[in-house]
C-alpha cells in the first residue's frame, strides 16, 4: 500500500467510486480507496438496482433527475453494460389517504419539473396486466424511472480507476484516524497511510468512521432484507411499490424478481443473518398483488444497510472545523440511484470548485435546526 | 468451428474462460468474481460449481486452497414457492 | 440432467415436457448461431450498450432470450405455515442422521428427522433454511413448518460437484448421484458409458451401470487425461490424451463424471458454525462431543469430513449420546 496520497476515500461503494471517477476526470488521480471488505461489499452490492426520481424533497429530486440523465450515457463512457432499463416506477395506493399522499408527492415532483402523474385503476392494469387491481385505489407513475444491474457499474468504475492509477485497497479496514498538520494519518489493518484530504463515504459505517475523526454525525445503519426469485420470462416492466408497507419489486434483465418490504422494529444489526418474518410478509404481499406468482420460488434472500439520516436526505459536506475532511453519507436507501450526481457534487467540493448543485440543503449543520424537509418516500 | 466451452456454472452459463478473464482483470476475491461473472447466482446457488470455482481461483491467484473460503450462505437452501409462506390467521401448531 | 440438484420439480406420470428455449424449436434452434458468433464467451457485461439509443432495443431482446420460465397458469394454494415443537431436529440425508434418530427416539425424546426421504409413517420433510433466533424452516408434505428445537443435529451429507471439461453440458452427462436416481427408477439413459472422476471407480457407479446393463467403455481415474466430450445433440464420444502426442477417441453415449464430493455445509454456514478445511473441501468442524461452534448445534457424518460409512454411523450414535447428555434426557 502507498505511504501517502492526496485523497483517501473510506469506502469503495458506489459513492466513493463515483466521486473518485469524477475527480479523475478533473485531473485528481492520487487517490487511495480504503475498503474493509471486498470491493463495494456494503449496500452497493446488496441493493435492488432501483433508480427513481419520484421523491418528496427537492434535495433528492434534483440529484435523482440529474443522475438518471447521466446513467443513460454512462455505459458508453465506462465500456460496461449495467442494463439500465427505463420501465418506470409505479407507486400504489390502497386507500384514499394513501392516494392523497401520492397526490402531494406528485405535486412537489411536478413543481420540480418532473413528469410524474397520478393514474387510476384501469391505467395501472394496462401498465401491469398481471396485477390484481382489486384493493388498489390509484397510483403515481413516471416512465423515466428505471432499474439497473449494480455489479457491472461498480466493476466498471473499479477497472477504470485502477487504469488511471487510483489504488483500491480491499480487505483494508480503517481503524484509527489522526488529524495531523498536513492532513490525516490513517491506521488500517494492512498498514498506515497519510492523506492530505479524507472523504468519509463509508455508508452503513459512516457514523463509525466519523467517530474516528472525533465528529459524530446523526446517521445510523438500519438493516433491510431483500430477496430474488428464480428467473421468469419478462412480464413486469415497471418497479411496483405499495406505500402502505414499503413493498417494492421489479424484474431484472435475467428475469428474477427482486424485492423487499419494510419490517417492524426492532431491526437486528447483523446483515449476515436473515429472519423468516420477512419471507412471510413479502410472500403475502407478492401473492396478493400477483396471484399467479404463488408457485414461483424465492431463490435467495440477503440483507444490507440503509445509512439513515434524520430527514432521509443525504449529507454532503465538508466536516465542520476542517478544510480537508469531507463526508458523503446518509443516503437512507437511495444512494446508488443518485450516485452520479453525488460524485460530481463531492468532486466540486473536494477540488474547491463551485458546487454543481445548491449546497445548503445537504449541510450537516441543518440538523441543528428543526427538520423541515423530510423525505417521505423511503421504501423497502 | 464452434469452440469447446468449459462450463463451471451450468445455471448461469459461466465458462472457465470468463472466470479467468475476471480474475486477470484484477478481481481476486471470491465474492467479487461471483458478482462480476454471475457464477453461483442461479437456482442451485453454487452447489454444483463452487468447488471448481475455488480450484480455479487458487490456480489463478496462487493462493493456497484453504485460504479460499466459500461465498456467503443464505436461506433458502433450495428455492421455495412464495405461496408456501402464507399462513392462516390462527397459525396452527403441532 | 447432469445434476440432481438443479432440477426443481419431481417428475410425475402424465406430465408433458416442453422446451422453453430454442427458436423456433430445440431441434432446429436458430439461437445456436450465438455459439458461433460469440465463440469464446458471451460477456454480457461488456456488450450491447452502443450506440446508446439502441439500448432499449438490446434490453428488450436480451430480456426475452435470457429468461427461462413462463408465468404459471394458475394460482396454487398450499397448506399454512405451522409452528413445530420438538426436542431435537435432525437435518439431512446422511445415514448417520437416521442412526441418531433411532437412538434419540428410543431414549424418549421428541425428534424430527428432516432427511428429505419419503416414509409412510412420517411423510417427508427437508430443512430449507436456518434463520435468526435459532429457527429452522422445514418443508413438509403439509407445507412449511417453523421449528425452534432445543438441539439441532446437522447430518447434511455431501453433494457431488461437476467437472468443467469441454462440452460437459451435453445431454448424456451425469453425476453418479443422477445415475443412482435413474437406476433406482429403472430408467436407462444409454448403453455405453465412459466414467471420468478424480479417484477410483465408485462401487455405486459399477453397481448402477450393471443394474441398467450399460457397458463400461472406459474409466478415467484422472480427469486430466480427458481432453473433451464430443457430440452434437448428445454425448457421442470422449477424446482422451493418454499417450503424449496422440488422442484416443472412445465412443459412448453417457459420461459419468465427478469433480469432488463436497460437504453440504450451507445450513451449518448459515447458522454461523465454524468450518474446517480438509482434503481440499470445507467441512463442518465438530469437537469430540460432536458439538459445532454454535451452542445447541451438533454435527455428524460425511458433512464433518468422515468418508467411511462405518465411521459415519458411529458418529451419528455418538452425536445422539452427546445430545442426550446435553438435554438431560426426558
Amino acid at each position: 500500500m502507498k505511504a501517502s496520497c492526496s485523497l483517501a476515500i473510506v469506502g469503495s461503494g458506489v459513492t466513493g467510486l463515483s466521486t473518485a471517477y469524477s475527480l479523475c476526470k478533473r485531473g485528481l488521480k492520487d487517490i487511495v480507496i480504503l475498503e474493509k471488505g471486498h470491493l463495494s461489499s456494503g449496500a452497493s452490492t446488496r441493493n435492488g438496482g432501483g433508480v427513481r426520481a419520484q421523491f418528496t424533497t427537492q434535495e433528492n429530486i434534483i440529484l435523482a433527475k440529474w443522475s438518471i440523465r447521466r446513467f443513460r450515457r454512462m455505459a458508453s463512457e465506462l465500456g460496461v453494460n449495467f442494463w439500465f432499463r427505463q420501465g418506470g416506477y409505479l407507486f400504489l395506493a390502497e386507500s384514499d389517504e394513501e392516494l392523497s399522499t401520492l397526490r402531494k408527492a406528485v405535486s412537489i415532483q411536478n413543481e420540480n419539473k418532473l413528469d410524474s402523474r397520478i393514474i387510476d385503476q384501469s391505467e395501472i392494469k394496462s401498465l401491469v396486466p398481471e396485477i390484481e387491481v382489486e384493493g388498489l385505489v390509484g397510483g403515481s407513475f413516471r416512465k423515466g424511472d428505471a432499474v439497473l444491474f449494480p455489479f457491472p457499474l461498480l466493476f466498471g468504475y473499479a477497472s477504470f480507476l485502477r487504469n488511471q492509477g487510483v489504488s483500491i485497497e480491499t480487505q483494508c479496514e480503517a481503524k484509527k484516524i489522526k488529524k495531523v498538520s498536513a492532513g490525516y494519518d490513517i491506521e488500517t489493518t494492512r498498514g498506515s497511510i497519510h492523506a492530505s484530504k479524507l472523504l468519509n463515504a463509508a455508508g452503513g459505517w459512516s457514523s463509525e468512521v466519523s467517530q474516528m475523526l472525533g465528529c459524530p454525525i446523526p446517521t445510523r445503519p438500519v438493516r433491510h432484507q431483500i430477496m430474488a426469485s428464480t428467473p421468469l420470462k419478462p412480464f413486469l416492466d415497471p418497479m411496483v411499490v405499495t406505500i402502505r408497507d414499503g413493498f417494492y419489486m421489479s424484474q431484472a434483465v435475467r428475469g428474477e424478481l427482486i424485492g423487499g418490504i419494510t419490517e417492524p422494529l426492532p431491526h437486528p444489526s447483523d446483515t449476515s443473518m436473515n429472519g423468516s418474518l420477512f419471507c412471510r410478509l413479502i410472500s403475502k404481499r407478492i401473492t396478493g398483488l400477483f396471484p399467479r406468482l404463488s408457485s414461483v420460488c424465492m431463490m435467495r434472500q440477503w440483507a444490507g444497510f440503509y445509512d439513515m439520516s434524520p430527514d432521509a436526505n443525504p449529507i454532503l459536506d465538508i466536516l465542520p472545523g476542517t478544510d480537508n475532511a469531507y463526508i458523503a453519507c446518509g443516503f437512507s436507501g437511495h444512494g446508488f440511484m443518485i450516485s452520479p450526481a453525488v460524485g460530481e457534487f463531492m468532486a466540486c467540493l473536494i477540488m474547491d470548485d463551485k458546487p454543481c448543485f445548491p449546497a445548503g440543503p445537504y449541510r450537516l449543520d441543518r440538523f441543528q435546526k428543526e427538520v423541515v424537509s423530510k423525505e417521505a418516500l423511503v421504501i423497502g | 468451428m464452434v469452440v469447446d466451452k468449459k462450463f463451471a456454472c451450468l445455471c448461469e452459463d459461466v465458462t472457465l474462460e470468463e472466470l479467468r478473464h475476471a480474475i486477470r482483470e484484477g478481481f481476486h476475491d471470491i465474492e467479487e468474481v461471483k458478482r462480476i461473472t454471475g457464477i453461483g447466482t442461479g437456482p442451485c446457488q453454487g452447489k454444483q460449481c463452487l468447488q471448481s470455482f475455488r480450484l480455479l481461483l487458487a490456480e489463478e491467484t496462487g493462493k493456497p486452497l484453504d485460504e479460499i473460503g466459500l461465498t456467503t450462505p443464505r436461506p433458502p437452501v433450495r428455492p421455495v414457492a412464495f405461496g408456501l409462506w402464507l399462513s392462516n390467521n390462527d397459525g396452527g401448531s403441532e | 440432467m447432469p445434476a440432481v440438484r438443479t432440477c426443481m420439480t419431481d417428475a410425475e406420470p402424465g406430465m408433458v415436457v416442453e422446451s422453453e428455449r430454442g427458436f423456433p424449436s430445440t431441434r432446429y434452434d436458430l439461437l445456436a448461431a450465438l455459439d458461433h458468433i460469440f465463440r469464446h464467451q458471451l460477456d454480457y457485461q461488456r456488450r450491447f450498450y452502443w450506440p446508446a439509443f439502441m439500448m432499449p432495443l438490446y434490453v428488450a431482446i436480451v430480456r426475452r432470450l435470457a429468461a427461462t420460465s413462463e408465468l404459471p397458469d394458475k394460482q396454487v394454494s398450499f397448506g399454512p405455515v405451522r409452528n413445530v415443537h420438538c426436542d431435537v431436529l435432525i437435518i439431512g440425508p446422511c445415514g448417520s442422521g437416521s442412526a441418531a434418530f433411532e437412538f434419540l427416539k428410543n431414549a424418549g425424546l421428541n425428534v424430527v428427522l428432516a432427511d428429505g426421504a419419503r416414509s409412510s409413517s412420517r411423510g417427508s420433510s427437508r430443512a430449507i433454511g436456518y434463520y435468526e433466533g435459532g429457527e429452522v424452516v422445514v418443508l413438509t408434505d403439509r407445507g412449511l413448518g417453523l421449528v425452534t428445537p432445543r438441539a439441532i443435529l446437522l447430518a447434511t451429507g455431501i453433494a457431488e460437484s461437476g467437472l468443467a471439461i469441454p462440452n460437459a453440458d451435453l445431454p448424456g452427462v451425469l453425476l453418479p448421484s443422477a445415475l443412482r436416481v435413474l437406476a433406482s427408477r429403472g430408467v436407462v439413459p444409454g448403453s455405453r458409458a465412459v466414467v471420468v472422476r478424480n479417484s477410483d471407480l465408485l462401487d455405486s457407479v459399477t453397481e448402477d451401470l450393471e443394474t441398467l446393463q450399460i457397458r463400461l467403455v472406459k474409466n478415467f481415474p484422472d480427469p486430466g487425461n480427458t481432453r473433451r466430450i464430443i457430440g452434437r445433440h448428445r454425448v457421442e464420444a470422449v477424446d482422451a490424451a493418454e499417450v503424449l502426442g496422440s488422442t484416443t477417441r472412445y465412443g459412448c453415449d453417457i459420461v459419468i463424471l465427478l469433480g469432488a464430493r463436497v460437504p453440504s455445509v450451507e445450513l451449518a454456514h448459515q447458522a454461523g458454525c465454524k468450518l474446517v478445511h480438509m482434503d481440499g473441501v470445507w467441512c463442518l468442524k465438530v469437537d469430540e462431543d460432536f458439538r459445532t461452534s454454535v451452542p445447541s448445534v451438533f454435527g455428524c457424518g460425511s458433512v464433518t469430513g468422515l468418508w467411511d460409512p462405518k465411521a459415519q454411523t458411529a458418529s451419528g450414535e455418538g452425536a445422539a449420546r452427546s445430545i442426550l447428555k446435553t438435554l438431560g434426557g426426558t
